[in-house]
């Protein structure tokens, strides 16, 4: 086996996390560990920047695995360094010998290699097991917070979790004993050619959907959000990307088939949860969890693009390939506004609100080679309308309006300024995303040669532009709570602008009326209630009943004959 | 007798002289004894090493000594074989490290290792048995070598624990010589053979076979724990906890589902069996097994219990990937007798780490311990994820290899009880870790010793991090040459494709 640098350096990008994660076991080098977490994904980057397209086998890894740095690859593998850098920067730098940054380096970094893993991964089962590790690692993040809504939330997280990596584990063993083999290429040969599409699809969706916060599996999302520190939150928006949307992208066979049915139960799915976002968005989610919510509708966003590339045959894979760098440049962006939402007081408040809005035109723009591929292929109607990217809109501007509204909070870091050179670091890499997208360049190597192709971008996209930019505006008069009432005061007919405040935010009552009265308590009680079980090592009483009753000689073999019962029916 | 007869009598020896010396040693000779014992271990597990690479290799060792007119004493030691003697000689070197730094200052210590010794010995034995016979005398071995063990701390409730150990394993020694006797009456022979030796008979004695192999299967099940002979395992909890990890991980439980390995491939052969209708019977329950075994261990507060109720649950895979009668499911079968060992054995030294150094023997108790005890905790994690079947720690791959055996065997029930039983076992894992890691720990330990600056003593710490480590090396490196799934896969082959 000979690796040529290219080879060699994808591994070591791969490895370095976990090579400083395993320096931890080393009481010397603790603090050399937490000083390293930052830099723990710099080589990644330049990986993604650098290295031409490759693939490395590693035949002898799991039950014979693989590396590959394609186009989707090194897109998310950029996305996912370039966050996980701004997160490791925001984690350290506390006070010297803090509890906080001791307890998190090691599953920071054990996050960090899983997510370049995920990225990098080539087959079904290395993917899996980097999701595995990934989620756990955030989870263990998450609890690192320490509040009690933070612990609700990792609770919730990993009850999720256990039932992700479960359905995923049946999808994966299906399509492997379809295809003969853990390739996604032969895992997607077998997507297209299953039997029972709609429990794959079933499978697909609920698995991806608890790491990208689909609704009905995202009850952990907003929660983390809203009570995690800022470097978890940045960190949240790339396990996102890459244990959630890639999950799809990998599998999908897009541009191979048309698959009618999945398309409109995906477009079903990414209507309700992009609804719900807004919802949530809207009434009850704080100005912390409203990122959760952005980062909801973005999901939503995502399975739009997937259904109408499965519905849609010819342009599936056009759109298949137009889909990581939508995930970079809205990922990053999104990160850069968390990060300007949080930003301390500073003499440059305009400056950073320039930068806030900057982050949301990146976020709202980023599909729009997606767009005005479907605009020019003739695609316009009402249920064609891209629904959750304005409610990515409406959400962003109401963001944006929030920010206006408080100073950010007090910072515990040593580098409290280093959030708005962060910040402008994102926005630089996602306009440079934006450009690159909406240019024509395929994302590949800086060695390899580039060659642009013919730029997506059409015309008609003004529309979409201006239909977004109205969505954006209405989210953000929407949410001025304090210039509703006077506009309210004033005679509204008198001003136009003033009237269309007053609607908007009436609007906005309806919202949360409609919140309100959904979705009821129960759903909360029933989830906070199987937390508390199965967080608690020892229900007593529960326990000693089940416990009185399981032992019983009888009830072993009530079980063995009710099992035999159950195979031997379903046998014929 | 040439070199390689000799070799499996010297791993016989390798730990039987020891153990017999160790018999005759005052307690005070501590370096001797222990010298003793670890030059044991380390030389039955170059012994094995050198009979892996000769079996890899097309070499075979073997050796017969006349026991009874017609019937010998007979070892050999091939692929199958060689699987269960690399994991009982690789872990009872582990084991004798653990139990030399956790027996340090406690009485009867020769006594213990002296028992220690001669269980590994009826171990490798009941690994190399050539026919049902030997098979038979080394297994009932086990069972007097154990006993002692289980009893060591003589307390009331260990004499209990001990008399009902024996009753039911000799109960099912009983039945298993009823059955060997039986079958030998029917063929003449009880020379283990690949593919089987009864499946020429004529189908008059089909009904008679299907009741050998319910008198063997009830024998050998008292021992791997199936539901409801099960009984007699968590009882053994008594016992400190390097005896668990023996019974555990090592020998006992090991050697039933070892055996109904054997009786299933090399006595019936698996087309025979499957031909017979047992396969399927045997398939749900050791399905039965597994979710009851998860379900008891859910509500278990006394964290060795729990981890009891777990073997309970876990030997069953091994069963369930010989009953469902692919060579895949084989494969996930085999393989797991290695990986569970891997990951039982970590849990219950990391189990006795926090009986010996804080005190702690309830699940109730173990807020905060990540704090205070680290490293244990992330051995303890990691055995813990490999239970519940997260990759790439070993439990997975034997998921892995079980679903697909029972996909290809059109037995889709199978991915139901694995499911469930994923499910179960995080419901009864997670919540420790979640106690462990993030609760806040209490004021005072129930027990607590002090170490200096390390957790706990070097002799307690290294093996259940030597063997999380190698469960994780086990799943993450599988398809390694020499690892447990290529050699199990070397097995399974050999099973279903030799002519």
């Amino acid at each position: 086996m000979s690796w040529g640098f290219g080879e060699s350096a994808v591994l070591f990008a791969l490895v370095w996390p976990f090579v400083a994660a395993s320096l931890s076991a080393i009481r010397a080098s603790r603090p050399w560990v937490i000083e390293l977490l930052p830099w723990s994904a710099a080589p990644a980057l330049a990986v993604a920047l650098l290295i031409p397209d490759l693939t490395l086998a590693l035949p002898e890894t799991l039950l014979g695995s693989g590396l590959a740095l394609d186009a989707t690859g090194r897109v998310f593998l950029a996305t996912t360094a370039l966050l996980w850098l701004v997160a490791g920067t925001l984690m350290v730098g506390r006070r010297p010998g803090d509890a906080w940054e001791r307890r998190s380096a090691l599953p920071a970094l054990l996050a960090t290699g899983a997510g370049f893993a995920l990225a990098l991964a080539d087959d079904g089962l290395l993917w899996f097991a980097a999701g595995t590790l990934a989620g756990y690692a955030v989870y263990a993040l998450i609890l690192q917070a320490a509040t009690r809504a933070a612990r609700a939330a990792g609770r919730r997280l990993v009850i999720l979790l256990v039932l992700s990596d479960l359905l995923l584990f049946e999808l994966f063993l299906i399509l492997a004993h379809a295809a003969g083999g853990t390739s996604f290429a032969a895992l997607r040969g077998a997507v297209a050619a299953t039997d029972s599409p709609a429990f794959v699809l079933a499978l697909m969706t609920l698995g991806f959907g608890v790491k990208a916060g689909v609704l009905g599996v995202h009850l952990w999302l907003l929660p983390a959000f809203g009570s995690t520190t800022l470097g978890v939150r940045v960190a949240l928006i790339g396990f996102v990307a890459a244990a959630g949307l890639l999950g799809w992208l990998r599998l999908l066979p897009l541009g191979e088939m048309a698959w009618s049915t999945a398309g409109t139960a995906l477009h079903g799915l990414a209507f309700a949860t992009a609804a719900y976002a807004v919802i949530g968005g809207f009434s009850w989610a704080g100005q912390r969890a409203l990122a959760g919510s952005v980062l909801m509708a973005l999901t939503a966003q995502w399975l739009w693009a997937l259904a109408a590339a499965l519905q849609r045959p010819e342009s599936g894979a056009a759109i298949a390939a137009l889909l990581p760098m939508v995930a970079l440049q809205s990922g990053v962006a999104l990160a850069a506004s968390v990060l300007l939402d949080d930003a301390r007081p500073t003499r440059r408040r305009r400056l950073r609100l320039a930068m806030a809005w900057l982050a949301v035109v990146l976020v709202v723009l980023a599909p729009l080679p997606i767009f005005a591929l479907r605009m020019d292929a003739g695609i316009v109607s009402l249920a064609g309308l891209w629904w959750p990217s304005i409610a990515v809109a409406l959400l962003l501007g109401r963001f944006v309006a929030g920010m206006t509204r408080h100073e950010g909070t007090a910072s515990r870091s040593r580098h409290p300024r280093g959030r708005l050179t962060l910040g402008a670091a994102l926005l630089v890499a996602s306009t440079v995303g934006a450009a690159t997208s909406l240019l024509g360049y395929p994302p590949t190597g800086l060695w390899s040669p580039i060659q642009a192709d013919a730029p997506v971008w059409s015309l008609s996209a003004a529309v979409t532009i201006a239909g977004l930019a109205g969505a954006l505006s209405i989210g953000w008069l929407a949410s001025l709570r304090s210039r509703h009432r006077s506009a309210r005061d004033s005679t509204a007919w008198s001003n136009p602008l003033r009237s269309v405040r007053a609607w908007m935010c009436t609007l906005r009552g309806w919202v949360r009326y409609i919140a309100r009265i959904r979705l009821p308590g129960w759903r909360d009680a029933i989830l906070d209630a199987l937390a508390a079980v199965a967080s608690s090592p020892f229900p007593s009483a529960l326990a000693r009943h089940a416990e009185a009753r399981l032992m019983r000689w009888e009830s072993a073999l009530a079980m063995l004959v009710l099992l035999g019962a159950t195979v031997a029916w379903l046998g014929g | 007798m040439t070199l390689d007869a000799w070799v499996p009598l010297l791993v016989l020896c390798s730990s039987l002289v020891p153990g017999l010396l160790i018999f005759g040693l005052d307690e005070s000779r501590v370096r001797l004894r222990t010298t003793l014992n670890l030059a044991g271990a380390l030389t039955k597990l170059a012994l094995v090493g050198v009979m892996l690479w000769g079996v890899a290799h097309g070499h075979t060792y073997e050796v017969r000594i006349a026991f009874l007119p017609g019937l010998d004493l007979a070892l050999r030691a091939g692929p199958l074989a060689l699987l269960f003697l690399v994991l009982s000689s690789l872990l009872w070197l582990v084991t004798t490290i653990y139990a030399i730094g956790y027996l340090e200052g406690s009485p009867h210590r020769s006594r213990f290792f002296g028992f220690f010794s001669l269980c590994v010995t009826a171990t490798v034995g009941v690994a190399m048995a050539a026919d049902m016979l030997t098979f038979l005398l080394f297994y009932e071995m086990l069972t007097l070598a154990t006993y002692p063990l289980v009893v060591h701390r003589g307390t009331e409730v260990a004499r209990r624990a001990g008399q009902v150990y024996l009753a039911y394993t000799i109960g099912g020694g009983a039945l298993m010589l009823l059955g060997i006797v039986w079958l030998y009456t029917l063929t003449g022979t009880l020379e283990f053979t690949p593919r089987g030796f009864v499946s020429e008979l004529d189908p008059s004695h089909h009904p008679a076979l299907i009741l050998i192999f319910i008198f063997l299967i009830t024998g050998l099940g008292v021992k791997a724990a199936l539901i409801p002979l099960h009984a007699w395992l968590p009882m053994a909890m008594v016992a400190p906890a390097p005896v668990s990890a023996l019974l555990h991980a090592v020998a006992v439980v090991k050697a039933g589902a070892f055996g109904i390995v054997r009786v299933v491939y090399e006595v019936f052969g698996v087309e025979f069996s499957a031909l017979l209708g047992v396969t399927l019977p045997l398939a749900i329950l050791a399905a039965a097994t597994i979710i009851y075994g998860s379900l008891r261990a859910i509500f278990q507060d006394d964290l060795k219990r729990r981890l009891a109720f777990s073997t309970v649950s876990q030997v069953s895979y091994i069963v369930l990937g010989v009953a469902i009668a692919s060579p895949i499911a084989t494969v996930g079968g085999l393989v797991h007798l290695v990986h569970q060992g891997l990951m039982k054995i970590t849990l219950f030294f990391c189990a006795g780490n926090l009986a010996e150094t804080l005190g702690i023997h309830k699940v109730s108790e173990m807020n905060g311990v990540g704090r205070r005890m680290p490293w244990t905790m992330v051995a303890f994690t990691v055995a813990a994820f490999g239970m519940i079947g997260a990759p790439p720690v070993a439990g997975f791959i034997t998921k892995w290899y079980l679903g697909l055996g029972a996909l290809d065997a059109g037995q889709h029930w199978v991915l139901v009880v694995l499911a469930a039983s994923s499910l179960l076992n995080a419901a009864y894992f997670l919540p420790i870790l979640h106690a462990a890691w993030f609760r806040e720990p209490p004021a005072t330990w129930p027990e607590e010793r002090e170490f200096g600056r390390r957790e706990t003593a070097r002799a307690l710490l290294w093996p259940p991090l030597i063997t999380a480590l190698a469960a994780v090396l086990a799943g993450l490196f599988a398809a390694m040459p020499f690892s447990p799934l290529e050699w199990a896969r070397f097995i399974a082959e050999q099973e279903f494709t030799r002519p």
